[in-house]
């Protein structure tokens, strides 16, 4: 369902929704989650700047981030290998938030890779002890709006998808007055925690 | 367009307010929604965002030109008008933000309208508009302060038009007055001059009535005229007078403004020769040296001045004097001996 999701519905924006200040850590989205239901998908989310295990930065695609402020998301469908992304978590208008950006993904093809520009997705989140309740901003509702000329954004249509365009100053203000707008956001997929470690690797 | 075709225009939206306010915004409106356009298109959420943000844009403009400029710049309060406007421009910048942030949501709910620019691009947005604004307004009034000033300048120019033609006038009939008074005498005489005298003053009229009317005409012609006017006297004079004219010079293209020595030879022959009843005087002299030309008359004076007896006295010195301030001013200078028993004028032009 996740996965679905996020291949159909969420936004892609060419900047992030968090400005480094906005930045902050929260240990409880540490561990293994699974999401609810029979899907079999799974993320793994670390906080490798404080673990000498996982230390990965210095890295290719990881030395952009603020080393103890970004989080590893791998993120498994029931048998591939997984996609690296590297995720924060930010507060906007007493709401929780996690901005998602690729780094590393299966597919090892030098030639393909130089097509793909990396993009930012973001949702809504809601910590708990065992429970992530993850809502992505609504890509048909966006679309609605963009062409019934009601929204005044910078984007760009690619095909049948829509890329924002506009800076993270814009974005946060579209979140902050909007954000509690029904439509906005899809229904919420839920994750349940497995362990507060990550699968062995 | 033509020059004229602009001033016009010009004139037309600088004489109606409406005009001139609709105009201006139009110019705002079409420069900031290309301004604010998001994407490679205009669209509607386009033109209704610069709409939304002209709100905060007019309020500021006509505050500053309706209240600021009227109670504190016309007043000559700058410091206060300062002070305002730096408020006003606050003021304006926050109403900005408040209609994208609460007015928008009420006023055109359905729309998604975030304010775009940080307070501190708002207040230069807001600040140049006033600034402008401002500048219009001053501008406009120097506009028809220099307008004003210029039909005032044409205005002078038409009465100082009217005021020559109105002297030039008085010089034609008052020497048409008099030399059919000469006529007059020779035909009561029976002189057999008395046909060329008439041609001479036909030829002399001719000049008077359709080549002077240029403001300047050429010096040959001005010249010819005077040797007429002298011929005309000597007839009549007979041959006790002594009456010389004398002219050196070289004529080529100089111009000079017509009848203008004709006052002063008529009143030398007035005064002078006609007064004496036994003979009398005039030396007439001219000398041309380029762009310069001397003039001098003497003449006696006559034991009867006849001329006192006449009604309007001295008018065609004065009109000469008046038409040589109005047509030569820096440009000429004017010596009058009235002695004992000789008067002379002397006369220095400077023809251009």
């Amino acid at each position: 369902m996740l996965v679905a999701i996020t291949v159909t519905s969420c936004i892609p924006s060419l900047f992030p929704l968090y400005k480094t200040s906005d930045l902050k850590t929260d240990s409880r989205l540490e561990g293994t989650w699974r999401e609810l239901g029979d899907t079999g998908y799974t993320w793994e989310v670390i906080n490798p700047g404080r673990s000498k295990e996982h230390r990965i930065f210095g890295m290719p695609g990881w030395d952009l981030f603020d080393s103890l402020r970004t989080y590893r998301l791998t993120s498994r469908s029931k048998d591939d290998m997984g996609c690296q992304f590297a995720v924060h978590v930010f507060t906007l208008g007493g709401q929780d938030y996690l901005n998602y950006y690729p780094v590393d993904w299966e597919v090892d093809h030098d030639f393909l890779s130089w097509h793909l520009v990396e993009t930012n997705i973001f949702s809504k989140v809601d910590i708990r002890k065992d429970t992530l309740i993850i809502r992505f901003f609504d890509s048909d509702f966006l679309e609605k709006l963009i062409t019934g000329q009601k929204i005044k954004i910078s984007y760009l249509k690619l095909d049948d998808r829509i890329l924002l365009m506009a800076p993270t100053d814009e974005l946060q203000q579209f979140v902050l007055k909007y954000g509690r707008d029904a439509g906005a956001f899809i229904e919420p997929d839920t994750l349940i925690r497995v362990s507060t470690q990550i699968a062995g690797r | 367009m033509k020059l004229g075709d602009i001033r016009r225009f010009f004139l037309v939206v600088a004489g109606n307010r409406i005009i001139q306010h609709v105009l201006f915004w139009i110019a705002s409106f079409t420069f900031l929604v290309h301004f604010f356009m998001t994407s490679g298109e205009l669209t509607r959420v386009d033109f209704i965002y610069t709409l939304l943000f002209h709100i905060s844009l007019a309020t500021a403009v006509y505050v500053n030109i309706w209240l600021l400029i009227p109670v504190f710049l016309r007043k000559g309060r700058y410091l206060l008008y300062l002070c305002a406007a730096v408020v006003l421009i606050f003021l304006a910048a926050l109403l900005n933000r408040l209609t994208f942030e609460k007015l928008v949501d009420i006023i055109l709910p359905g729309y998604y309208f975030i304010s775009y620019y940080e307070l501190d691009d708002i207040l230069k947005f807001v600040f140049v508009y006033v600034a402008l604004s401002s500048l219009l307004k001053l501008s406009k009034g120097w506009f028809m302060l220099m307008e004003t000033n210029r039909k005032l300048l044409l205005m002078e120019k038409e009465k100082t038009a009217a005021e020559l033609q109105a002297l030039k006038s008085q010089v034609n009939p008052h020497f048409l007055f008099n030399s059919l008074n000469n006529i007059y005498s020779l035909a009561l005489n029976g002189s057999p001059t008395t046909p060329e005298v008439i041609l001479r003053l036909s030829d002399l009229m001719r000049y008077m009535l359709y080549e002077s009317n240029d403001s300047t005409v050429p010096i040959k012609k001005e010249l010819t005229c005077i040797k007429n006017y002298i011929e005309l006297q000597k007839l009549r004079s007979g041959t006790e007078a002594s009456i010389s004219y004398d002219f050196t010079g070289k004529i080529e293209d100089q111009r000079i403004a017509p009848l203008l020595f004709l006052p002063f030879i008529e009143n030398g022959f007035k005064h002078g020769v006609k007064g004496e009843t036994l003979g009398g005087f005039i030396n007439i002299r001219i000398e041309l040296d380029d762009k310069e030309l001397y003039f001098s008359i003497e003449n006696n004076k006559g034991l009867v001045d006849e001329v006192e007896k006449e009604q309007g006295k001295g008018i065609g010195l004065q009109n000469a004097k008046r038409r040589l301030e109005l047509i030569y001013p820096d440009r000429h200078l004017l010596e009058i001996e009235d002695k004992e028993n000789i008067y002379r004028v002397k006369l220095k032009l400077i023809l251009s």
